[in-house]
């Protein structure tokens, strides 16, 4: 089955993915990816915003680093970030699950029975990590421009005010929907190249891990070219 | 050392396979960098600015975090799951019995590949950042290519260039210090070998990133 083939079966009308499973799904996402998100975030905010009150001051300008950091974080970083670790936990574990119940079977005798595996195990896992994107990102979004305001104001010195009135010239809402479209656009693409991947993983915990391998990259490559497409598109 | 492994695994680290996705990465982030960048930078009039900012944050961050991350994802879940599949099928086990050190012959070899090629790796992924900003900025932008080159040169300086050498050397023995854990503590048949990468690379990027953190700090402080 191709990827194109794969992705109409996962969208087809006729098997929409079932809601409690979906539900479910969704909340462990959620749960299982909060920690490393929330960390991720808040070590990236704060990075960026040294780096750029660096760059900044090198190379002579007025440090504006609320705008630098605001318009990088919420922008790009967050929802590339989210994107990535989306991909890096449920994306693998989607794959993980996926090849070892075809490796024994089980997807098959799914099928026996008469259950469609794309309503009942592959749909609520893909719309699960499609659905967890948004509220993820809003976490990193918090937690990026916290770290970020907590090592202006803390560390190097930027009046908390000036770094308030810089931080809410550029960004604003518009910023946070166009990175909820964006993290929507990943998670879909991660779940439907995780889920792939897991479908047609050979046997064995050799084939398991070489579809995760394959998933994983093949995630963050596409996650990447869409961030840039995506970022044309609206940042223009 | 086990030269012949670690010529193997430095084979699959440094394959074309492996170094394209990193490539492709910085090439992306490049030209974001550039083409955004330059908006950015208009709001604050300093669109001069966007060669040296560029390099700056390509060749001292981007570029060894990035390629670290990327080797990680290709290379640090394939190890793991390598290890991960010899546990589960316990080849790992058999091994030890001919009187084989695991931790010489299998991991050894991979982390020493993975330190290795993530400087390469972060190499060839600064180039591909610098061009494909190149491109974006002089040929979308319409900057002109004498200052944004000049502005690139003044701050690719040797001792930037080292700074992403040393740094891509330690988030990738990092990297493959975590897979090669996480691979050799695998247990339970092709679900264990799932969990076990999994693992490796979650636990790859928020080190990679707390490590990256810890530099940027300390390095700054010691600049300034």
């Amino acid at each position: 089955m191709t990827l194109a083939a794969f992705a109409l079966r996962l969208l087809s009308p006729a098997a929409p993915p079932e809601a409690p499973e979906t539900w479910r799904q969704f909340r462990r996402t959620c749960l299982e990816t909060l920690a490393p998100v929330l960390l991720v975030a808040a070590m990236i905010g704060s990075i960026a915003t040294l780096m750029g009150h660096h760059a900044f001051l090198s190379l002579g300008t007025q440090a504006m680093i609320g705008s630098y950091a605001g318009l990088v974080a919420l922008r790009e970083l967050a929802p590339l970030l989210t994107g990535a670790m989306i991909a890096a936990k449920p994306g693998t574990a989607l794959t993980a699950a996926i090849a070892t119940m075809r490796a024994s079977e089980q997807v098959a005798a799914l099928e026996v029975m008469g259950v469609d595996p794309f309503r009942h195990l592959l749909g609520p896992r893909v719309l699960a990590l499609v659905l967890a994107a948004p509220p993820l990102l809003v976490f990193a979004d918090v937690a990026a421009i916290l770290a970020s305001y907590v090592t202006a104001v803390g560390a190097l010195g930027v009046a908390s005010s000036t770094y308030m009135a810089d931080l809410t010239r550029f960004t604003g809402v518009r910023d946070l929907l166009c990175g909820m479209l964006k993290v929507v656009v990943f998670g879909g693409l991660a779940g439907l190249i995780s889920a792939y991947q897991g479908y047609r993983a050979a046997g064995g915990p050799r084939g398991v891990s070489l579809a995760i391998t394959r998933g994983m990259v093949r995630t963050t490559l596409a996650i990447v070219v869409a961030n840039y497409l995506l970022s044309e598109a609206f940042y223009r | 050392m086990e030269w012949r492994e670690t010529l193997r695994a430095l084979r699959l680290a440094g394959s074309p396979q492996a170094l394209l996705p990193v490539v492709v990465m910085m090439a992306t982030i490049g030209g974001i960098a550039a083409l955004q960048g330059v908006w950015v930078l208009q709001m604050f009039g300093a669109d001069r600015l966007l060669s040296g900012m560029l390099a700056q944050v390509t060749v001292r961050d981007m570029a060894p975090t990035m390629s670290a991350l990327m080797l990680a994802a290709q290379i640090g879940t394939a190890f793991a799951g390598e290890l991960g599949a010899m546990q589960v099928t316990e080849e790992e086990a058999a091994l030890r019995a001919m009187g084989v050190d695991p931790v010489r012959f299998l991991v050894v070899p991979r982390v020493v590949a993975l330190t290795v090629v993530a400087p390469i790796a972060a190499g060839l992924g600064a180039v591909a950042a610098l061009g494909s900003g190149y491109l974006g900025a002089v040929f979308v932008h319409g900057a002109s290519a004498g200052p944004f080159l000049a502005g690139l040169a003044a701050q690719i300086s040797p001792a930037a260039v080292a700074e992403a050498i040393w740094k891509a050397g330690i988030f990738g023995f990092l990297c493959g210090l975590l897979s090669c854990f996480h691979g050799m503590r695998a247990r339970g048949g092709a679900e264990g070998v799932g969990r076990a990468v999994n693992a490796a690379i979650v636990q790859s990027i928020v080190v990679v990133a707390a490590a990256e953190a810890a530099l940027t700090t300390v390095l700054l402080r010691v600049q300034s």
